[in-house]
């Protein structure tokens, strides 16, 4: 089933046409990754699904829903999570409250507690430093704490942006085994990502965007072996 | 000495209207980097809309004088609500006609819309009170208090007593309610808020509703002191502004405490010479500025390049 469907979608930042009609689809439980150069466009596709840009052409479909003109507050009570792009989190407001401030679309008490607790299980890291102001955290950490942070809305569909980057290589590999387990718990992700052959390891299907159009898309084995792929994104 | 502690309790109870006002510049400013540049007029409604609906309840014109008897302190207290909902609700229209349109497109149009709209609705007030000030009698009397030798008014105890509660209370609700978190994180990053599903221009307008009630709170509390009248409060919102630049812009407890420095430096300095007064205080700023440029509790640099 089709989760997300993006038809002929257009984003112009005054004269510059940074999406110029873009079409992708997510499907319910897929991992599907976009890679593509800096200012290819990956970040304002993103963020014109989260409603944080205007759209100037095209449409966005959520669950059979068009939320193309969708208020960026909006879009999370749906069901679309965001870890956006440079992670964002709240740098005054303690680990804890960054979390609160996830299921800020939620009223369930108790539910939003249990779910605290629960990724702070799985983020040990941020149990450690739960009363410390998010902005203290390591690049690394800060990650963890935006992805646990779009989780805490309890998405049907996540939105990762770029979580690797400025990451040590080895917090780059936590990071993606933390998307692994998302994968293996049904989570249905869209995944926006540089560092294009962790991304194609981990991804159902995958996207190559140039210059604000897809130029290339299938399964991410097939990518990962793609002569133009390795060539312009996995250095080989 | 008892003239010390004398100026001590007024300087106290100015420094707290100031802090009042300054923690209004505070919260506009964190959340749209603006602030209302008229705020001082916002106090002369604050004053007035209270007062005249007491004396309208009274049976007098609105614009006659209070007595004694008619100042209960139920009905301060009623007309003190009165002109909290008034004032904050005018913050909306401020909102909407001297903000929203600027906010976010840089420049320094929304400095002048907001003075603007503070002299529009001045000349407005003008127009319903006439220039004439009203007496205000304070709902805990006139008599003065001796507390140690020293003669205070007790309206001085209520304002300071009034302000520190309510100041009390919104670094409560700052720091520990969804409200308050929600604030913050628009004030931090208005995209993560909005990300986290946080209507920003809400949050916005909340803002500049607790800003402009903060204000008509000052106003009806000063108004026994200074008598209520269309031009009472240019001068005090000046010396708001300063004791939040001074304490620090970004800072709520930082307005706090650049109210009550400035309120009680002018009182004790006026002790000694009345027209060293503003010369001191200024003075002072300056130095403070020179020495933290964000403020005594402010962040390191104000502006982020």
């Amino acid at each position: 089933m089709t989760m997300l469907a993006i038809e002929g979608l257009k984003v112009r930042y005054g004269a510059v046409e940074a999406l110029k009609g873009i079409s992708l689809q997510v499907g319910q439980g897929e991992v599907v990754t976009l890679i593509g150069g800096n200012g290819a466009g990956k970040s304002t596709l993103m963020r014109a699904i989260g409603g944080l840009v205007k759209v100037a052409g095209g449409t966005i479909r959520f669950e059979n829903r068009d939320i193309t003109d969708i208020r960026g507050h909006d879009c999370v009570r749906l069901g679309i999570g965001h870890s956006p792009e440079g992670r964002l989190v709240f740098g005054d407001q303690s680990v804890r409250d960054n979390l609160v401030l996830g299921a800020y679309a939620r009223r369930d008490e108790d539910g939003i507690a249990s779910d605290i607790e629960r990724y702070f299980g799985i983020f040990p890291r941020l149990a450690e430093r739960q009363d410390q102001l998010a902005g203290t955290l390591s690049g690394g950490e800060q990650q963890m704490l935006a992805i646990a942070r779009a989780l805490m809305a309890r998405p049907k569909l996540l939105l990762l942006d770029e979580p690797s980057l400025g990451l040590a290589p080895l917090i780059v590999r936590e990071v993606f085994a933390v998307i692994r387990r998302l994968r293996e718990e049904g989570m249905t992700i869209l995944l926006v990502e540089q560092m294009a052959n962790q991304a194609l390891a981990v991804a159902d299907r995958a996207y190559v965007i140039e210059t604000g159009t897809i130029t290339l898309a299938g399964t991410g084995a097939e990518l990962l072996r793609d002569e133009r792929v390795r060539s312009a994104y996995l250095g080989a | 000495m008892t003239a010390i502690l004398q100026a001590l309790a007024s300087g106290l109870a100015l420094g707290a209207i100031y802090g009042l006002i300054a923690l209004g510049f505070n919260i506009t400013y964190a959340t749209t980097k603006t602030f209302n540049f008229g705020q001082g007029a916002f106090l002369v409604p604050g004053s007035l809309v209270g007062v005249s609906l007491l004396l309208l309840a009274a049976g007098k014109p609105h614009f006659g004088n209070l007595t004694q008897a008619e100042m209960t302190m139920t009905a301060y207290v009623l007309a003190t609500l009165a002109s909290v909902v008034v004032v904050g609700a005018i913050g909306i229209a401020l909102y909407y006609c001297a903000i929203k349109p600027f906010v976010g497109a840089g420049g320094l149009n929304w400095v002048l819309s907001t003075i603007g709209f503070g002299i529009i609705m001045q000349n407005t007030a003008l127009a319903i009170w006439g220039p004439a000030s009203i007496a205000v009698p304070s709902p805990l009397g006139s008599e003065v208090w001796r507390i140690a030798g020293a003669g205070i008014r007790p309206q001085e105890v209520l304002i300071a007593v009034v302000a520190v509660a309510v100041m009390a209370l919104l670094d409560i609700v700052l720091r520990k309610t969804r409200f308050g978190k929600a604030l913050r994180a628009v004030a931090f990053n208005p995209q993560a808020a909005a990300i986290v599903g946080i209507n920003v221009e809400s949050i916005v307008i909340a803002a500049f509703v607790i800003s402009s009630a903060l204000a008509g709170l000052a106003g009806i509390l000063i108004a026994p002191i200074t008598t209520a009248s269309v031009f009472i409060g240019l001068g005090v919102a000046l010396k708001a502004f300063s004791a939040a630049i001074v304490g620090g812009l970004t800072s709520p407890r930082g307005c706090m405490l650049g109210g009550f420095l400035l309120g009680v430096v002018e009182a004790l300095v006026g002790l000694w010479r009345a027209e060293m007064r503003e010369i001191t205080i200024f003075l002072l700023i300056i130095i403070v500025l020179v020495v933290r440029p964000g403020g005594l509790m402010g962040a390191r640099s104000v502006e982020k390049i």
